[in-house]
This record gives C-alpha cells, structure tokens and sequence, in this order.
C-alpha cells in the first residue's frame, strides 16, 4: 500500500500556532521591554505589518510551487542544483543548529520553572530522541498533534491571561508617548523574529498540503492573532511585574504562572504548566528535525518526504534522520554550558541568524528565481 | 508484536502513574515535608540570620520553628536542614518573609534579588519589617502554643488589607518601586505581647529545634520582665518603613499611615479621634476616602507645584456625651475637625517625603502620567525636585451617617 504523508492548511495552522510558543514566550516580554520599557507591551502589534509583508512574499513564492513542493524543493528550482544544495545544505546546519538550541533552551526552562538543581543533558536528550523518532514518521502526525493539543495549550494559556489580568497595575503600563516609537519599533523585532522563523519553518512541510488559494489570506489572520496574543501577554506580565522587573527575569511568564492563585485556594500551578510546555516543545524540534533532514536527503539525491517506511528502515537516505537527531542532540549539549551564555545566544546570536535567513535569504532566492525565470 | 509492546508500555505507563516513589524519581511523600509559610531574614556575625515557621498543626501543637545562620541565605537554610530533625524543607508555600530592622538598614536589594531568583518563592511575597527587632525574635516567639507567625501574620494582612493603616507590598512591587523612584514601603510590624488571654506561652514553645539562640528583648525590668517573658508575644502592623536606595531610612507610625492610605488611594475602615465644640471626643470612622493628585506645570514647562485633593468621609462610630446635632454648626465643626485631622495626616507623610528627598508615594509616576514628555525634560527624577517644590493639600471631608441612634437635638 502506497502511503501519501499530506495533510490539509488548517492543521498546517494549528502546527504553526503550537509551535509559536516556543519562540514567543522565550523573547516575549523581556527582549521588547529592554527597549521600550512601558510602552513594551505595544511592540507585538508593531512588528505585524512587517510580519504582514514578509507574508505576502512568501504567499508568491509558494504560489509558485507545483504539487508536492515545499520550501526546499523551490530553492532547487530557482537557484539551480548547484547553488541550491549549497543552500539547502546552510540550511539544514540552521535547523540542526536551531534545534539543538530549541533542546538546550527548552531543557533551561524545565530547570528554572519546575525542577531546580537538574541537569539540561537530560531534558534535551530526552526531547532529542522524541523529536528524532517524530521526524521518521510521517509530518501529517504531527500537523495531528499540533491540532489536538492547540485547544489545550491556548486554553490554559488564555485562563492564565485572564486572571493575570485582575492584578494588573496601569502604572505599569503608561504613559505612552510618541517618543516611545522608536523603542517600540525596536521591540518590534522581536515579534518579526518570532513569526517569520515558523512562517518560513512551514513552508518546508507545505509541500504536502495540496495547492489552494488564499495563502495569504490565512496567514494574515493567524499572524493578527497571534499578534494580539503576544500583546496580551505582554499586557499581563509587565502590567503584573513591571517593565524593570520584567526586562531582568529569564522566564517572566512562568513566574507570573507562579504567581498566579486560583479562587484563593488553588496555586503554584506553574509545574502543571510547564510541562504542557513540552507539546509545543516537541513539535517544534520534532519539525526541525524534519526540515533538517528533508534538506540533507535532497542534497544527497533523495527525495526528503516520508513514504510509509517502518521506524528503522535505514534505506533512500534516511539514516540521515538519526544523525540529524544525534547531531542537534550533541550542540544542545555543547552550546550554552551555562545561563550567560544561554542568554547571549537566546537574545543575540540565535534571533541575528534567523532574521538574517528569513529577510536576507529567503528573499534572494525569490528574486534570483524570479531573474532567473525559474520561478 | 504491536500489541504487545503496547501492552508493556501501557504497564509501564501504570507503573509510572501510580505514585510507586522508585519509578518515578520525584515523588515526595507529604508527611516527610515541613512545609514552611514564614521566613525571616536578619543579618548576622557570619552574613545571614534565617528562621523559619511552618504553619500551625493540625493537631493543635505548635508550629515548628527553625533558625540559622550562614554566609548566604541558600547557606544558611542548609545548616538549618542538616542540624533539624526534618526530613525536607518545603519552601514553596512560604506566604509572609520577614526582615529584621537591621538587615533592612544594611541593605535589602540583595534578599529581594534572592526571591526574585528562587524557583520556590513566588514574587509577589508580601514583605515585612520588624519594627525594633529581628526577624528571629518575631518567627521564633511570636504566637502561643496552637498559632505562630505564620497565622498571626495572615491576621495582620487581612486587618491592615481592611483598615488600609498599611499595605503589605510585595517583593516585586518594592523592587519595581525601587528600580523606578528609588524608594518604597514595606510593611512594619512590632512584637508585642499578646493581650489575649490564654496567651501564654507553652514550655519549649520558642525554637523547637534548630540552633535557637535568640532571646527575649529587654521589654522590662525585674517582675514585669518575668511576667512578660511568659506572655505570648504577637505581631501587630505599625504603619510603614521607608526603603530608599536600598536601606530602611524612616518609619512612618500608624497614624500617619492612614495619610499614606489616602494618598495611594488604598485608604480602609480606619478611626480617628477627634474633639466636638464641647472637648467631647467622637470617633470617626473613615470608610471612603482617597485623593486626586495634580502636577501643577509652570509657561516654561517646570514643575510649579503639586496640588493634592483629598475626599475622605467618615461615619460617627462613638461620642463621649452625646452629640449635638440640632445645633446648626455642630456638624460643620466636626467636618473641619476631621478634615484638619487628615490634612495633618497627610502633611506629615509628605513632609517626610520631602526631608528624605524619598518618592516613596510614587509622586513621580503620578507626574508623569500627567504629562510623560514634560517630566522627562525634568530628568525623570522627582525625589531630588521634593525639598523645593511646593505643595498644595486640600481635604474635602463629609460625615455620611450617625449610626442607629437618635442623636440628642438642640
């Protein structure tokens, strides 16, 4: 029986909104309230219309796909074999390199929330060998996840927001003014960081969902939600903890969680949180992993896609899958041995590479393409 | 093959959720924790005095106490473990933190960084300072045999919560008031003895294990000292210490902490005495009350003044002989004697205010809104504006109801 891994544009959506998490409660509030202090909490709605524009190219570039074509098979097309799979090669040591990140940062939030005094080897590799065997699968498996476990995350996320807004303090939050423009435009970045690294993630996997108009219709609407569930979120954090008190703690949203008492009887509810932490998580790496190897077997003559292979069946190049694994395992190791340095690759290194893929390379593959009429 | 891996996994899934403590490897049995709701923090010989309180037992039998030192705060909850008969420390549920007088004049920013930094302490922990005592003296002795810190500090918070005589702020409000004015509040409380009867402490009450060294201060001589050393001591709230920089630099007493209450518009049921016409004293209850502070701004967009409108009405709970209310003025007489009585109230607070060159009412954020662009041009910085700039108070008092008396007429 011939299997066909596809999967349709909403559950790509609700991959997308899953897996948003992971970036957006690791920068937000604390990078935009570094820059624009009480006016921070407007940075989120500030980043969506570049977010709005980089949509829009994107939307024409997957426009021009044909059936069963993501990301990695349009820079092949537009920039011809040679220079394509030297691009998707850089590509595949991103994700490889992002994932192990994504393990190390992951790993750090278990320790700082829930289980103080642990070691990060542990959670990562954890997390490495599940996204690994995740990544052997098929993609529509997790699109299936990321739509049965959206409901729950945003829920509990949603009823923390809520009560979190009962002891907001405005003074926290204004004055605004027009010279906290520019910090907010600042903070912005961080938004455009968080968005363009899943829009451009799931072009990789939207191969598989069949050709259908109105891309950019749909992307639009998520990314304007998901602006305003940023915006919430900083509303609630720096309205509870202060843009000062905010800028300085590494995991604000975990401790307005530990904050947080329900109907005065129930609290310290951040573990229970946390650990749903671990779907988006999971999803996230397990995507990356996939994305990786994708690239990788393309590179090697293989087509990437999954074709209803048992779990160690090796064979069509996919032995790459557990090296990937092995290998983004290994940097969530080595990178990042302590807290500092997490912080400086979390803040600085890890958005300047992702800015510069999504704004510098994506886009000169288009017009390359486009000059080169091959898109 | 499939069914019977997913039968194995499924026993181990069973296994892991049972609770069996050698599967799953952070399992904690409840009865091992001591589960403390009150911790104190003084300085020490050796960098850091820690006591601690669990809540009262169940049972009826006293908290268990605990106290420390160390060169840290993380050190000295460590020999308390290691030299108590507990099996765990569980600090997670810790509701009240205490600081001792000293500790607060040698510097707090560092204990504030520890709650803030501490995966079991929550950040809005509300604060206390001990009034001409230590943190030890007040987690140690304070309670009877069945209460302890913990429970007499849960009063306190709901009292003053009530009566708005005090607020107590938390970690992260003081942190965010230091970060942004230089200075804050913190709650003050005083040990005292207990006045309930049947308030005497029970044989071993105070520190039952740890390495309890503190003794009784000196609150009397001879008899007195004797007599008191048996009473049960408690913790009453006494208005606020002022935090600036990072030391406690004033205390602001328990009257004046009601000018405190109007000003940051947090103001409770609370009393004030005043005369009628005829000497008599009548007590009013303040039940509303708050105030509307206004930056007064000059034509070159300096700062002229600050104009402070306070509303405040009172209720007549008691009257020495009777009131008088068919006279005409009666009435007016004790609005002007209830607006004088704030108006000194609230002087007072700002007259501090301005002495310790301390924005600890958050004057400056209140400018601020007012006009963000203009207080900017002013360097952001109101404490060192405070001392020269002048002051407007005006207090606009009502009395609402007599109670349920007939009072006598004219």
């Amino acid at each position: 029986m011939k299997f066909k891994d596809s999967f349709g544009r909403g559950q790509l959506i609700a991959l997308c909104t899953v897996i948003v998490l992971v970036p957006a409660l690791r920068l937000f509030p604390s990078a935009a309230a570094q820059f624009a202090g009480q006016a921070a909490w407007l940075s989120a709605p500030a980043g969506f219309l570049p977010v709005l524009l980089y949509i829009l190219l994107l939307s024409n570039l997957m426009e021009r796909r044909m059936e069963g074509e993501g990301l990695a098979e349009l820079y092949l097309r537009a920039l011809g074999p040679f220079a394509g799979k030297i691009l998707l090669g850089l590509s595949a040591l991103w994700f490889l390199f992002y994932g192990g990140f994504m393990l190390r940062s992951g790993a750090d939030r278990f320790i700082t929330t829930i289980y103080p005094n642990s070691s990060s080897p542990f959670f990562s590799l954890t997390m490495g060998i599940l996204g690994t065997v995740a990544a052997m699968g098929a993609v529509r498996s997790l699109a299936r996840v990321a739509k049965m476990v959206q409901p729950v995350v945003l829920g509990v996320l949603l009823l923390v927001l809520v009560t979190a807004l009962f002891t907001v303090d405005m003074s926290n939050l204004l004055p605004v003014t027009k010279h906290d423009a520019l910090p907010v435009a600042k903070g912005g970045i961080a938004t455009v960081n968080v968005l363009t690294a899943v829009l451009y993630l799931v072009c990789f996997v939207e191969g598989l969902t069949p050709k259908s108009a109105g891309r950019a219709r749909s992307f639009s609407l998520w990314a304007l939600g998901i602006s305003v569930l940023l915006c919430v979120i900083s509303f609630d954090i720096i309205g509870n903890f202060s843009p000062e008190l905010t800028a300085s703690l590494t995991q604000p949203f975990f401790s307005l969680v530990r904050n947080i008492v329900f109907f005065r009887t129930l609290e310290r509810v951040e573990a229970l949180v946390g650990t749903l932490w671990v779907f988006p998580d999971f999803l996230m790496i397990s995507l990356l992993l996939y994305c990786a190897q994708h690239c990788i077997r393309l590179v090697l003559g293989h087509s990437g896609e999954y074709r209803g292979e048992k779990l160690f069946d090796l064979r069509r190049g996919r032995w790459v899958i557990p090296l990937c694994g092995l290998v983004s395992s290994a940097a969530s190791v080595i990178i990042a041995p302590n807290a500092q340095s997490l912080e400086f690759w979390s803040e600085k290194l890890v958005p300047l590479i992702n800015l510069a893929y999504a704004l510098l390379f994506i886009p000169a593959v288009y017009l390359v393409g486009r000059a080169r009429k091959t898109l | 093959m499939k069914r019977g891996i997913s039968l194995l996994i499924v026993f181990f899934l069973l296994l892991s959720l049972s609770g069996c403590s050698g599967i799953y490897s952070n399992f904690r049995e409840l009865e091992r924790l001591l589960v403390i709701q009150t911790m104190g923090i003084d300085c020490a010989e050796e960098g850091v005095g820690i006591s601690l309180a669990s809540g009262a037992k169940s049972d009826g039998s006293s908290p268990v106490r605990l106290f420390s030192t160390g060169v840290s705060i993380t050190s000295a909850i460590a020999h308390i473990l290691s030299y108590s008969q507990e099996q765990e420390l569980f600090l997670s549920h810790t509701g009240h933190v205490v600081l001792g007088e000293e500790a607060a004049q040698n510097g707090i920013r560092g204990y504030l960084s520890y709650i803030c930094r501490s995966p079991n302490l929550r950040t809005d922990i509300p604060l206390y300072i001990v009034k001409g005592g230590t943190a030890q003296e007040a987690v140690m002795q304070v309670g009877d045999g069945s209460k302890g810190i913990s429970e007499v500090l849960e009063a306190v918070r709901a009292n003053v919560d009530e009566r708005g005589d005090s607020k107590a702020f938390s970690a992260s409000d003081l942190l965010r008031d230091l970060e942004r004015n230089g200075s804050g509040l913190i709650c003050a409380i005083e040990c005292s003895p207990s006045i309930q009867e049947g308030g005497t402490k029970q044989e071993g009450d105070s520190g039952s294990s740890g390495t309890d060294s503190a003794e009784r201060p000196d609150i009397g001589g001879g008899d007195e000292k004797q007599e008191k050393e048996s009473q049960a001591l408690t913790a009453a709230a006494v208005g606020y210490g002022v935090i600036r920089g990072d030391r406690l630099c004033a205390y602001i007493d328990k009257e004046q902490a009601i000018g405190v209450g109007l000003l940051l518009n947090i103001a409770g049921i609370s009393d004030i005495v005043v005369k009628d016409r005829y000497a008599t004293p009548v007590t009013l209850e303040l039940d509303q009350g708050g105030s509307t502070i206004k930056p007064v701004w000059a034509e070159d967009g300096s700062l002229e003044m600050l104009d402070i409108q306070i509303k405040a009405a009172a209720n007549i709970a008691e009257i020495g002989g009777g009131g008088h209310f068919g006279e005409p003025d009666y009435e007016d007489y004790l609005k002007a004697q209830l607006e004088t009585a704030i108006s000194e109230r609230v002087s007072a607070v700002i007259r501090l205010s301005k002495t310790l060159q301390a924005d600890f009412l958050g004057l400056g954020s209140i400018v601020e809104m007012d006009n963000a662009e203009k207080y900017r041009a002013l360097g952001g910085d109101l404490a060192s504006l405070l001392p020269e700039l002048p002051v407007r108070i005006s207090v606009s008092g009502q009395i609402k109801h007599t109670n349920d008396i007939r009072d006598e007429q004219a």
